[in-house]
């Protein structure tokens, strides 16, 4: 009846195994041993418990069914997509069933007259992308992590995603007209639909981003925007941080909206320089990617003002892409940076938080700071129109200890852009990694509001259980029941 | 081929024992992983890939292969849409992200060998994860450092070591089994078989015989091969060290001579050392560490009494197993300056022919034609563009490009004997694209590939040649077909 359940993962009984596969099919439970082990991790740091059992359903009718089964055992669960969430999201807290979404991956429609597409949540982001490309409807789906190869709408949903593109277009919870949802207790409901401006509670924008916490994403309707007419875009190096943190805020404050702004510091440009050769001048302390996209005619001109604030922030070199080729070049600095990352160290932490943007400089500063005293390296990319920085930190956790001080780094991050006025998360969730933090975000009273209605879908916490909220709140209804 | 080759010393217990092994491997294995009754799990919040060594591991090559590994699994999930084996099932333990986590937990004890060893035994081990990881782990180093410890210190027993230690190094047994293969598809005696059913009376022989691919006319080839000319050691032509291989000498001497002709209208003169004998890919791959190791010190030696030209080999698995034994023999003190030596010498024809501009040969081939890369060749060795450069050389010869050229067709050495069943879903994927691209041959530069594509073309009843590129490039040098 309630959260934490008996520290056991020993195999599932054959009873539940046999009832699973009533629902799925024999081929879609998995239950061995080593099976149930991989569930355990998600491409955070953190490792969760083992699965109970792993079903992959194939339709919205079999989720309803397994959460009713689940029910009927008191079972927790979790709903799974590519598992690549960084905050530990989709972990087992507990002994219990996950549900594997990777077979729901199938486009239902496109409606270009209505700008939308209705999807399975296991379709995998860049899919869907290509899919629409394919077809040439000239239209595309627009959120784009940085996992758009692998991780899908559904797990981008539970997490509100957002990506390189969301300074102009917005996070993932911009792009959802709508979801089918299988409630904690199994009830299936549709929430927002294809016609804008629904009456009632925007249940939609709840659901989004709330990690799977309230119940299970099984049809999603998602927008489409009109590709650009014309994408122009340019290079610009800094001497250091603070001028390209200034000319960012420039060129926001002139009322200029570009499609995306990235951030290097100095390090990173030296390890993808190493990795991909792009050949920034010694000179540059760091370097800033302007995308403006939209109506050709207009474009040329906001260009050309781009290239004055940046000048008048002693930009050092400014160079602005004549071909798609080469703006696939200047591009190739920010996508070839987690791999060059990737492989200066065994392995590597992301950290994500927020900061007011004209702040961004300091923020990074403080990091380098923070990482220094723990005797980190720290490697800094941002999303620099939305003040989110991505500090990179290399570690070796086959060292003992090494992680842990990598995990303590990060909660000094976060603290740090709190505390500047930002917040503890950019765009990848709360998961497990986050909790505590929540209380440096929110008091009490504002966490209460927010459990509440936690509660009022899944008064059990079976679903997805003790995630997002400080282990305490979970702890506290554990002794109260619900 | 020295005598101890031909058979193993206790002989009557090995094929006792072999009997046994053979009817065991034969058996289709149940591709999703079985559930078993073990201890239970031990798993903390933070605990996440390899622990610190402790000094003792369960799996000590899994061990050591982790702790010489200069990058680490971050269980990003790159990996995960280019995995035939993830792609079709959706199980994580299906992935190569779950394949690493497990061989992590096994090497640190939190998981026993027999626990892992279904998802090792699904894996292609196609490395197209290696190609996709952009943190650069060594999937294929880890993944045959694992089925060396799940194998047992002992490696493969009986008939599955016979027939890769021992027949795979005989080539008069490799030409005599193909030879009866090609004549009992070519004679109707397949034809009377399949009518009268008699098969139904032993179900996995009859298996075995339908997954039997049409074999090509046995060629002759060793009549290209001359005495190495004096002249060419003081540098006119140009000399190279020929690898003939085992499965590719006695099954596709086609190959073989074509090969030799490309080579020869491109100024080299081939030689074929004496000596050689099977790769030992195979042996590898089964997990058959010492096997291996002994048939890459006899290479070895065999070309290294051949002077130094280049190694040119034709076949993707062989290429990519003769340039690792350097890794492979790398803590064999006496052997692993020659090993990293010789692994610097091998090339894929393709590489050769490659080095300077292709001859242009004079015949015209007008066919469309889809190249499909073989794994080995693409992901272990990163050669894509050079098969390409071969076919685009061949006058009035249209290439076109498949969609998921490089995605593994599930041949995949021995696999589609173990795996029947998922080794034809990733055909069936494959064989779809190929039926689309609406082509008149497939060429790919592997012997396992060879046979699994004929199959899937056999069984869709489609009329598409199944070559090597260099047949294509060959037939365009001399205008025919046959030597």
């Amino acid at each position: 009846m309630t959260a934490l359940q008996p520290d056991n993962t020993s195999d599932p009984p054959a009873r539940l195994i046999a009832r699973l596969e009533a629902i799925v099919g024999r081929g879609n439970v998995l239950h061995s041993k080593a099976d149930r082990f991989v569930y355990g991790y998600d491409a955070s740091v953190f490792r969760g418990r083992p699965a109970k059992a792993v079903a992959l359903p194939g339709s919205t009718g079999e989720v309803a069914e397994l959460v009713r089964l689940a029910n009927s055992e008191g079972l927790a669960f979790v709903a799974r997509g590519a598992g690549t969430g960084i905050n530990g999201g989709a972990l087992p807290q507990e002994d219990l069933l996950v549900i594997e979404l990777s077979r729901m991956n199938r486009i239902l429609e496109v409606d270009p007259d209505n700008r939308l597409v209705v999807v399975e949540p296991g379709v995998v982001n860049q899919d869907l992308k290509l899919f629409l490309a394919k077809r040439g409807f000239g239209f595309s789906y627009v959120p784009d992590p940085g996992s758009q190869v692998v991780s899908t709408i559904g797990g981008n949903v539970g997490n509100n995603a957002g990506g390189m593109h969301c300074l102009k277009y917005g996070v993932t919870s911009n792009h959802i007209a709508g979801l089918e949802v299988v409630l904690p207790g199994g009830e299936i409901i549709e929430v927002g639909g294809k016609t804008p401006d629904r009456p009632g509670m925007d249940l939609t924008g709840f659901f989004v981003g709330s990690e799977g916490t309230l119940g299970i994403v099984t049809r999603i309707i998602a927008r489409i925007l009109p590709l650009p007419e014309a994408v122009l875009t340019q290079l610009a190096l800094f001497p250091d941080l603070d001028s390209a943190a200034r000319a960012v805020s420039g060129i926001m404050a002139a009322g200029i909206l570009p499609a995306a702004l990235e951030l290097l510091d100095r390090r990173s440009m030296t390890l993808v320089d190493r990795a991909v050769h792009i050949g920034f001048p010694d000179a540059a302390g760091s370097a800033l990617i302007i995308e403006l996209d939209g109506v050709r005619e207009g474009l040329e001109i906001e260009v050309g003002r781009v290239r004055e604030i940046c000048t008048a922030n002693d930009a050092v070199e400014i160079q602005t892409a004549e071909t798609p080729e080469a703006a696939d070049r200047i591009w190739l600095a920010r996508r070839a940076a987690y791999g060059a990352m990737a492989r200066i160290s065994p392995t590597i932490y992301i950290a994500d938080g927020c900061v007011p943007r004209n702040r961004l400089s300091e923020a990074i500063g403080r990091a380098i700071e923070i990482c220094a005293r723990k005797g980190l390296e720290v490697i800094n990319l941002a999303h620099a129109g939305d003040g989110n920085l991505h500090p990179l930190i290399p570690y070796d956790q086959t060292i003992p200890g090494e992680k842990e001080k990598v995990i303590e780094a990060a909660r000094e991050l976060l603290a740090m852009c709190v505390e500047m006025g930002g917040t503890i998360t950019g765009e990848h969730g709360i998961g497990v990694e986050k909790q505590e933090e929540m209380t440096l975000l929110f008091n009490g009273r504002e966490l209460d509001a927010m459990f509440s209605l936690k509660l009022a879908f899944d008064p059990a916490d079976r679903c997805n259980p003790r995630k997002i909220f400080p282990v305490a709140m979970f702890d506290r209804l554990q002794l109260s029941g619900p | 081929m020295p005598r101890e080759f031909l058979l193993p010393r206790n002989r009557g217990q090995s094929l006792a024992m072999g009997v046994f092994e053979w009817a065991r491997l034969c058996r289709p294995m149940n591709d999703t992983p079985m559930n078993d009754t073990e201890k239970e799990m031990t798993a903390t919040l933070t605990d996440s890939g390899l622990a610190p060594s402790r000094g003792f591991s369960p799996a000590p090559h899994l061990r050591r292969a982790w702790d010489a590994a200069e990058s680490h699994c971050n269980r990003c999930g790159f990996c995960l849409p280019v995995c035939p084996t993830y792609r079709l099932t959706g199980a994580e333990s299906a992935s190569p992200r779950g394949r690493l986590d497990l061989m992590y937990a096994a090497a640190d004890g939190k998981l026993e060998l027999s626990d892992i060893a279904p998802a090792l035994g699904l894996c292609l081990g196609c490395l197209a994860c290696q190609s996709a990881c952009p943190s650069g782990v060594p999937f294929g180093e880890l993944l045959e450092a694992g089925r060396i410890d799940v194998a047992g210190e002992k490696g493969p027993a009986g008939f599955t070591r016979f027939l890769l230690g021992t027949l795979l190094d005989s080539p008069a047994f490799l030409k005599l089994a193909a030879r009866t293969l090609y004549f009992y598809q070519r004679s109707g005696l397949q034809k009377l078989l399949r009518l009268t059913q008699l098969l139904r009376l032993a179900p996995t022989l009859a298996r075995m015989e339908r997954g039997l691919p049409p074999l090509p006319r046995p060629a002759s080839w060793r009549g290209q091969i001359g005495p190495l000319p004096a002249a060419s050691r003081s540098g006119g032509a140009k000399p190279a060290l020929f690898f003939s291989g085992c499965v590719m000498d006695a099954v596709f001497g086609e190959v073989h001579r074509c090969t030799l002709v490309a080579m020869r209208h491109n100024g080299y003169t081939p030689v074929v050392p004496n000596g050689q004998g099977c790769c030992g890919a195979l042996a590898l791959h089964s997990g058959a560490e010492a096997l291996a190791k002994e048939k890459a010190r006899r290479n070895i030696a065999a070309f290294e009494a051949a002077g130094d030209p280049p190694v040119v080999v034709n076949s993707a698995g062989c290429g990519a197993a003769m340039k690792a034994y350097g890794g492979l023999l790398s803590g064999d003190s006496a052997w692993r300056g020659r090993a990293e030596r010789f692994s610097a010498r091998v090339v894929d024809v393709s590489e050769l022919l490659t080095r300077e501009t292709i001859r242009p040969p004079e015949h015209a081939v007008p066919m469309r034609v889809a190249y499909d890369d073989p794994c080995h060749l693409a992901h272990a060795q990163n050669i894509r563009d050079q098969p390409r450069m071969l076919l685009q050389a061949v006058p009035e010869l249209e290439l076109v490009e498949l969609p998921e050229a490089d995605w593994c067709c599930g041949s995949a050495g021995s696999y589609s004997l173990t795996h029947p069943k998922m080794a034809a879903r990733v055909l069936e994927r494959k064989m779809n694209h190929i039926a689309a691209a609406g082509v008149q041959a497939v060429a790919t530069g592997n012997p396992g590939c060879l046979f699994q594509l004929a199959l899937g073309a056999e069984q869709r009843g489609l009329a598409i040649r199944i070559v090597h590129p260099v047949q294509l490039l060959a037939l365009a040098y001399t205008g025919r077909e046959k030597a």
